[in-house]
């Protein structure tokens, strides 16, 4: 090689000198780059991943909430109706204790309460509310509207806990019913008025009193013998029913079985008491004692406005009979209230 | 083959090294976006299933509590079916067949079905009742529990 030749390849290495170093730097860089955005990606999935087992053990203890809540209430609906206060912002939470026959029992307490799963503090409460019904159609309905329904409550399962300097939370919504029902039957008032007895336990053939006029002598029905008064004709009052329950019942409807002749021939009031010694308060369907239940045709229940006789241990009923302006009266068979526990 | 570089060549080896790395630099972002986005949208899913659920079981419990009180269920009046109910953001529609219309699938009783959705999720509920004719108006729950939304309702008429 000649002396010009080798200049011009020393010349070309020259001009490449610093490419390695170049691109080593460029490759850094490129590196860095990458694992930054892996880095990301990663930290990104690692979260979503974290908050999402957050967000999955939150509902789990809403559902566990709202199940517990349930057993509580189908146990003794009494004191679940009755924890205070009752509104969208109370606080309450279910504790295990009073180890009966080995059971644990579901006990209520007006706070929240917490528990750690996978070192994050979950905090949850239940808040309980009255439900108002319309009082034509028996449909849910928001508070003022309707009549409040002692037998419904909505109930919300809060859970919530922390994530970096916020607060997550999140709610379950359910509405639980009072869903033990038991039916008392009255088929016969053949007995007769006996005004001074206590309460009976279940259903005999006398009554507490009458008035108009009516017969209760054939076994199985009251009859109307005559007319006496342009409203009604005649008057039974039961005696006092004890449903045996002290922390009280209610009244979900009240059924009649026999035959129906004229207009307004049947129909009925209720009294309840916590006190079989009360002074009777006989109610119709507005809580007055100026309405009735009814009139109804047999066999077709009435409902009974249940805040008017919530949990009361006792009950009594008036049954009105009134020929209606027909020559022949009603004819009265039994009697039926559907009560709950 | 010439083994070494044009002046007018450097760069050439970076080049395509850069569009790899791009390249992977966008599968692996990709890649973390759908993962998080699956994982939220499997977590949304079982959150709305959650309430869905809730969502089927208050309507349960209100025809349940609406056959204990008017007994003769369904009708127009006080106890209609197929009702639907809200239940907080969700909806129940429930439906309450009764033997002797001929639409209950067990003879004998009363059977409700119950279908919570929540955004397009949904879950059902059936109850059998035990709706006694002798004692009028006794009523006992046979069983509660969650059956699949389809082929097991029986009929089941939709909600307006």
């Amino acid at each position: 090689m000649v002396w010009s030749e080798k200049r011009v390849v020393i010349d070309e290495m020259r001009s490449q000198e610093g490419q390695s170093l170049a691109e080593i730097i460029v490759a850094v860089a490129i590196g860095a780059a990458i694992l930054g955005s892996a880095a990301t990606a990663l930290i990104i999935m690692v979260r979503s991943g974290a908050d999402a087992a957050k967000l999955q053990k939150g509902y789990d203890l809403a559902q566990k909430t709202i199940d517990n809540t349930r057993s509580f209430a189908e146990a003794d609906w009494v004191s679940f109706y009755n924890l205070s206060p009752d509104s969208a912002t109370s606080t309450f939470h279910l504790y295990t204790g009073g180890q009966t026959g080995g059971s644990s029992v579901l006990y209520a307490s007006s706070t929240a309460t917490s528990t750690t799963i996978d070192g994050t503090v979950y905090t949850y409460w239940f808040s309980a509310e009255n439900v108002n019904r319309d009082s034509d159609t028996g449909a849910i309905v928001d508070s003022p509207a309707g009549i409040e329904d002692p037998s419904t409550q909505k109930v919300t399962a809060h859970v919530s806990w922390a994530v970096g300097t916020q607060i997550k939370e999140i709610t379950v919504i359910q509405y639980l019913t009072r869903m033990r029902s038991f039916v008392t039957a009255f088929t016969d008032w053949s007995g007769g008025a006996y005004p001074a007895g206590g309460p009976i336990t279940r259903p005999d053939n006398t009554y507490s009193s009458s008035s108009g006029t009516i017969s209760t002598s054939t076994t199985g029905s009251i009859t109307v013998t005559g007319e006496s008064a342009p409203e009604y004709e005649g008057v039974v009052e039961s005696r006092t029913f004890d449903t045996g329950f002290a922390s009280g019942t209610t009244i979900n409807s009240i059924t009649w079985q026999g035959t129906k002749t004229g207009d307004n021939s049947v129909m009925f009031r209720i009294a309840s008491s916590n006190s079989s010694t009360s002074t009777w308060d006989f109610k119709g369907d507005d809580g007055t004692s100026n309405s009735y239940y009814g009139p109804v045709i047999p066999n077709q229940p009435i409902p009974v406005k249940g805040i008017y006789h919530n949990n009361h241990r006792y009950f009594r009923y008036r049954i009105y009979l009134s020929k209606g302006g027909e020559t022949v009266g009603p004819v009265v068979e039994a009697v039926t209230i559907n009560w709950s526990l | 083959m010439r083994n070494h570089l044009q002046l007018s060549e450097r760069g050439i080896a970076t080049l395509p090294i850069v569009l790899i790395m791009v390249g992977i630099i966008f599968e692996v972002t990709l890649a973390g976006l759908v993962v998080s986005r699956l994982l939220g949208g499997g977590l949304l899913e079982e959150q709305l299933a959650t309430e869905a659920l809730m969502a089927a079981k208050s309507g349960a419990q209100d025809a349940v509590m609406r056959v204990t009180r008017y007994i003769n269920c369904p009708d127009s009046g006080y106890c209609p079916s197929p009702y639907s109910l809200s239940v907080g953001q969700y909806e129940a529609c429930y439906n309450i067949l009764d033997d002797s219309l001929g639409t209950s699938t067990q003879t004998g009783l009363t059977t409700i079905y119950s279908r919570g959705t929540a955004r397009g999720r949904e879950r059902m509920v059936e109850v059998v009742l035990e709706v006694s004719t002798s004692t009028v108006g006794e009523v006992r729950i046979r069983s509660f529990r969650e059956v699949g939304t389809f082929g097991a309702s029986g009929g089941f008429d939709e909600c307006d």
